[in-house]
């Protein structure tokens, strides 16, 4: 007490995390719903990317944040059954606002590979930022970077709260792809993350998705 | 008019030009202190249509996703139709109804939001150009106060210049006069002086020779050489 009144910093521990950002309502506990056309239409087996049954209600499990600079930020919501939605926002996000949503992908987690060598890594390293990159059987040309040669992959920090009280984070090396789909206007994302985790853990993520608009989720 | 009533009307006359001057002094400050309030208000107004604008953005964007949505759910209808899937199609049909519906909603709220922000930006550009014109009338209020009281100082300046001169000026008259006069009365008194004694006379009479005293040496000679009478 004496100390704030001389002006002595209150040294008491601050709240981790007072309120992580929820874009649309996204937040930890909401329930998603995908529009039950889309699994409809489009899960009819042209996508690598199975889409949850028509009508089933996903749980948002954990949160990431990555922060892009200059004021993006990836939102990522990691919801159970393996499926995460990606909230790309530039600016201040509100809670009761959708301003500043740029993109909303939501991806389901493929094979995730872990290295059992350093030259197994650098194997599977060396496939990522390659014109095309094949998976499932699929081609899926690279996004970023142009030229024939190997692009730099995306390097960033993620920062992911299982709980609002609880963190770590984990390193990402990633490069995005994508394949046309015949008879549809959405083509399908191919995301290859290579992950660090704060252990210093190296695996190869791969996620399939695709990209949505704000009328294609329903969230409670 | 009674001389009372005279003098009570003088009196409220001065307490009225005193309470306005304490008035018209303070109007200034009270006029900037306005400016200032009526500046962070149109600040307050500027950030309100900011905010309206962007959830007019908002709904514009949903809707734009909406109608693209609607565009893309018509070919599933078609595709669904074309492989006489009736019940999917019926579905997806319904789901562009729900979706029509919800443009119209969201097309009504672009317009109103249009509405209302342009009916703000208009009442904004408004008060600005009030207030500019307010700063530009105390800017030449002020600048009046200035040359007004230069001009003042300037002429109590010149007034007590100039009073200084002609006091100066009228003490050099007053003392040449007084000079001359006293010059006047030293020559008199010298006059009265010299008339006061016999000295004109003897002069006469030197003059004619007659005055004792003084005479020449031919007078002298001159009595010797005539016979004694």
């Amino acid at each position: 007490m004496f100390g704030n009144l001389f002006g002595k910093k209150d040294e008491s521990p601050e709240t981790r995390h007072p309120g992580l950002p929820a874009p649309l309502q996204l937040r930890i506990g909401a329930a998603v719903r995908l529009d039950s056309i889309l699994s409809k239409v489009l899960g009819d087996g042209r996508y690598v990317l199975e889409l949850p049954e028509s009508g089933k209600f996903l749980t948002v499990e954990s949160q990431g944040e990555v922060d892009l600079g200059e004021g993006v930020k990836l939102h990522r919501f990691y919801l159970d059954d393996d499926w995460w939605l990606q909230v790309k926002a530039s600016g201040a996000v509100l809670t009761d606002s959708d301003a500043g949503i740029d993109e909303i992908h939501l991806f389901g987690f493929g094979d995730v590979l872990t290295p059992s060598s350093q030259a197994q890594f650098e194997e599977m390293a060396s496939l990522v930022g390659r014109p095309t990159y094949a998976y499932a059987d699929k081609s899926y040309d690279r996004l970023w970077g142009a030229g024939p040669g190997l692009a730099t992959t995306a390097d960033f920090q993620e920062r992911v709260y299982p709980s609002a009280e609880a963190s770590y984070g984990v390193r990402h090396q990633d490069m995005l792809h994508s394949r046309a789909i015949a008879g549809s206007e959405r083509p399908e994302f191919l995301l290859v993350s290579v992950e660090t985790d704060d252990k210093g853990e190296v695996s190869v993520v791969h996620s399939v998705g695709i990209a949505l608009n704000a009328a294609d989720i329903e969230i409670t | 008019m009674g001389i009372l009533n005279k003098l009570f009307t003088a009196v409220k006359g001065h307490a009225s030009e005193a309470g306005e001057a304490i008035v018209d002094a303070n109007a200034l400050t009270i006029l900037d202190q306005e400016i200032r309030d009526a500046d962070s208000e149109m600040r307050k107004s500027r950030d309100n249509l900011a905010s309206v604008m962007a959830k007019r953005q908002v709904t514009a964007d949903k809707l734009a996703g909406k109608k693209s949505k609607n565009t893309e759910y018509a070919g599933y209808v078609q595709a669904a139709l074309a492989k006489n899937d009736e019940a999917l199609a019926t579905e997806v049909a319904g789901k562009i109804a729900e979706l029509e519906g919800e443009i119209a909603t969201d097309e009504g709220l672009v317009k109103e939001y249009d509405d209302s922000i342009e009916s703000l930006r208009k009442s904004i550009t408004e008060a600005e150009d009030r207030i500019k014109r307010m700063k530009v009338k105390v800017d030449v209020v002020k600048a009046r106060e200035h040359v007004i009281r230069a001009s003042q100082a300037a002429s109590q300046a010149n007034t007590g210049a100039n009073s200084k001169v002609g006091s100066a000026l009228e003490s050099l008259d007053r003392l040449q006069s007084r000079q001359a006069e006293q010059q006047a009365k030293i020559n008199a008194a010298n006059q009265l002086a010299q008339e006061g004694t016999d000295a004109s006379l003897e002069e006469k009479l030197r003059a004619a020779g007659l005055a004792p005293g003084g005479a020449s040496a031919q007078d002298v000679l001159a009595r010797f050489r005539k016979p004694a009478a």
